[in-house]
């Protein structure tokens, strides 16, 4: 979550200093870098109390596939929903990669679904340390 | 081993190193200068035949890329008053690793229209909108791309200088019929050039 964010303050000073400015602005790289890092501290946080529960138990499962689903927002707000728009002067260049984003959130529905095969799969282990 | 969840981990990490490595493979090459767009001297043709307007640009792409890139397609659009001429290219694909010889042509019908707008764009001299609009997909139709480029561009008349000599006409019996002889000249375009040209006149008395 730090790598981002850390990406986004980069792409920002870099532009900033290279006059880039119009672009900073069309992409409001300033407002994007505080959503993904109040975002990415949602996901953060949600992961924390994941790792508070055993395997089996459906407090894990349900903080997990709350992460997982804050992550998809996180991953979508991110990648500014698959497409972006820049112009300047007498061009303008739309870029459109909402297939690859959706590729991304495949993979974090797969590790939201791990959090419910995880459970049903420790599930006796965890009734049985229980009881 | 816990198949299930290790079948579903496994996949989650699977589609994220597919992405990665399609993103590595399709940006690197190209940020690095793996795109080169060549134009052959001299290689653009125009012409004007039945009305129509046919513009060829040859390009020479070399693709450095892992990916083709698919589906391009160039559209080009004139604007003159709200009037709009529009020719899209055929598709096109450039593949990777190669230098790749492409041949969009685009054509305007001028019948298309209004004769006061063809008199004018004959006649006068005037500025219109070129858009120039590019497309296409990349790293295996994941990618879209488009690039749009609009100026003024200024448009030459076809024809220019057209000067009626009416003050010297010479005429000659025919029969019952007169035959008048005017003299008139004009400049045109290099697209005119060699063809035909009639004059209709009307006398009114």
């Amino acid at each position: 979550m730090v790598v981002p964010v850390l990406l986004l303050l980069s792409v920002t000073s870099l532009l900033d200093g290279a006059g880039g400015e119009e672009f900073v602005s069309q992409l409001a790289l300033p407002e994007l870098t505080t959503m993904v890092a109040a975002l990415g501290m949602v996901v953060v946080a949600l992961s924390f109390f994941r790792g508070f529960y055993p395997q089996g138990s459906m407090s894990r499962m349900a903080f997990g596939v709350a992460s997982m689903a804050a992550a998809g927002v996180w991953l979508w707000t991110f990648a500014k929903g698959g497409s972006i728009l820049l112009e300047g002067g007498d061009m303008e260049l739309g870029i459109d990669y909402t297939a690859i984003v959706l590729l991304l959130l495949g993979a974090v529905a797969l590790r939201g679904a791990f959090y419910v095969a995880e459970m049903l799969s420790y599930r006796k282990e965890w009734l049985a340390a229980r009881s | 081993m816990r198949w299930g969840p290790f079948a579903l981990r496994i996949g989650a990490v699977a589609m994220e190193l597919l992405v990665a490595a399609i993103l590595v493979l399709s940006i690197l090459p190209l940020a690095t200068g793996g795109l080169e767009i060549n134009t052959p001297e001299g290689a653009s043709a125009v012409s004007l035949q039945d009305g129509v307007l046919t513009v060829g640009f040859p390009l020479e792409v070399y693709n450095g890329g892992y990916f083709d890139i698919d589906d391009v397609k160039v559209s080009i659009a004139l604007d003159a008053n709200g009037t709009v001429l529009r020719s899209t290219s055929e598709t096109m694909n450039v593949r990777s690793g190669m230098v790749n010889h492409l041949d969009p042509t685009f054509s305007f019908d001028l019948g298309d229209l209004e004769p006061a707008m063809l008199a004018s764009m004959l006649f006068e001299r005037s500025e219109m909108v070129l858009d120039i609009d590019v497309e296409g997909k990349y790293a295996l139709g994941l990618v879209g791309a488009n690039v749009s480029y609009q100026r003024t561009v200024d448009w030459e008349p076809l024809v220019s200088s057209l000067v009626i000599s009416p003050g010297e006409p010479s005429w000659e019996e025919n029969g019952t019929a007169i035959d008048l002889l005017v003299r008139y000249s004009f400049d045109a375009s290099s697209l005119l050039q060699g063809m035909e040209t009639g004059m209709e006149l009307t006398l009114l008395g």
